[in-house]
């Protein structure tokens, strides 16, 4: 129930993702921009496990200037893997 | 007749690259291609699609036009790839490995059905062919007129000289007649055509004689493999000023022998006939896509 995507290349993010975590959305988040985008960072991951239907998972991010399109792709990536459904469905 | 789009430079960019996904429009390339296929590892396939998908969704290209090659269908990634550009919002699409136009028909069916699943205006996502095989080679005429989705067929070299076991380093008369093969067939069908990639690129010189030699072939375009060849392709690809002005004089003559309502004409005392204003209006659209009028 755990998938991770994203590298610890500048412009990435490294998302782990932890389904089995059932307490709502749960985001954890190292960032040296974490002041500035903090909340829109974590925006955008709620927005990439809405699009999912996800409404319970544990996120751990390291984020290296990831812009929003990166950070809902890599969220999105983290999340089929946890669900091992990266070409099943 | 050739596509009138103006499609000199093809710029592959791997589709795993975050950077590279809002980055790539500033050179200038008149096409990018987002690479899922031979630039992504096995294990970061559904990862480079996931990233793809968003950043169609959201960054703004402009004029580039923008095409993803896919894995071929037969892989276990290829219809998925489809699948999620197409919800995504995909505009073009690069098919590999083309060989017969039984496979760009097996691409045009998978769209037909996405198109109207995700409503999409049906018959409006494109294919470019990607012609890497003898056989394909063989068949290009067929690839480039197998449905009206196609507007352009490209050649890849590096599949090309593995099949028939020849070097790519030391093969130019090895491919000349697969090169001429391409252009041919894609000025018969009315489509664009898109040489090799040229992958030393420690050797300018060996780069910008291939893409003089595509362009006496005729073809519409180059890949290119870095931004650096972008520009270098544009130079070789822009009309001289004479040029410009005499196919200038040409389509002004033509358009008012039309309104005239006379047949023939003549101008710098040669006639001009169907072929040349077609020649004429691909040279002004080459100096208008250089910025040179």
């Amino acid at each position: 129930m755990i998938g991770v995507a994203g590298r610890d290349k500048a412009d990435d993010i490294l998302v782990r993702a932890d389904l089995s975590e059932k307490k709502g959305i749960r985001i954890e988040l190292k960032s040296k921009n974490k002041i500035v985008f903090g909340k829109s960072i974590e925006s955008a991951v709620k927005e990439a496990a809405k699009e999912l239907g996800v409404e319970n998972c544990d996120f751990q991010l390291e984020d290296f200037g990831a812009l929003d399109f990166v950070i809902k792709a890599r969220v999105k990536t983290a999340i089929k893997r946890a669900r091992g459904n990266n070409d099943e469905q | 007749m050739m596509s009138n789009r103006l499609r000199r430079t093809m710029l592959f960019c791997p589709a795993n690259d975050p950077k590279m996904l809002f980055t790539s429009p500033i050179y200038g390339s008149d096409c990018i291609i987002f690479d899922l296929e031979d630039a992504v590892a096995y294990s970061e396939k559904d990862a480079a699609r996931d990233l793809l998908c968003e950043a169609l969704k959201t960054v703004d290209y402009g004029k580039t036009e923008v095409f993803a090659r896919i894995n071929a269908l037969y892989t276990e990634f290829g219809r998925a790839d489809v699948e999620a550009l197409v919800e995504a919002g995909v505009k073009n699409i690069r098919l590999p490995m083309c060989e017969t136009k039984e496979n760009i028909l097996e691409l045009h069916d998978l769209l037909n059905e996405l198109e109207e699943k995700f409503n999409v205006e049906k018959g409006s996502i494109k294919i470019q062919g990607a012609i890497e095989t003898p056989k394909g080679v063989m068949n290009a005429y067929e690839i480039a007129t197998a449905c009206d989705r196609v507007v352009a067929i490209s050649f890849g070299a590096e599949d090309f000289t593995r099949s028939l076991g020849i070097d790519r380093e030391k093969c130019g008369k090895g491919l000349f007649y697969a090169r001429s093969q391409i252009a041919l067939a894609a000025s018969a069908a009315g489509v664009s055509s898109i040489d090799t990639v040229y992958a030393n690129l420690d050797d300018m010189e060996g780069f910008i004689e291939e893409t003089k030699e595509a362009k006496e072939l005729g073809f519409s375009g180059k890949s290119c493999i870095h931004p650096l060849q972008v520009k270098t392709v544009h130079k070789i690809y822009t009309p001289n000023m004479v040029e410009v002005e005499k196919s200038m004089r040409i389509i002004n003559a033509a358009k008012e022998a039309e309104e005239k309502g006379i047949g023939v004409i003549t101008v710098d005392g040669k006639m001009v006939d169907y072929p040349v204003v077609g020649k004429a209006e691909r040279i002004v659209s080459l100096a208008k896509g250089a910025g040179i009028i």
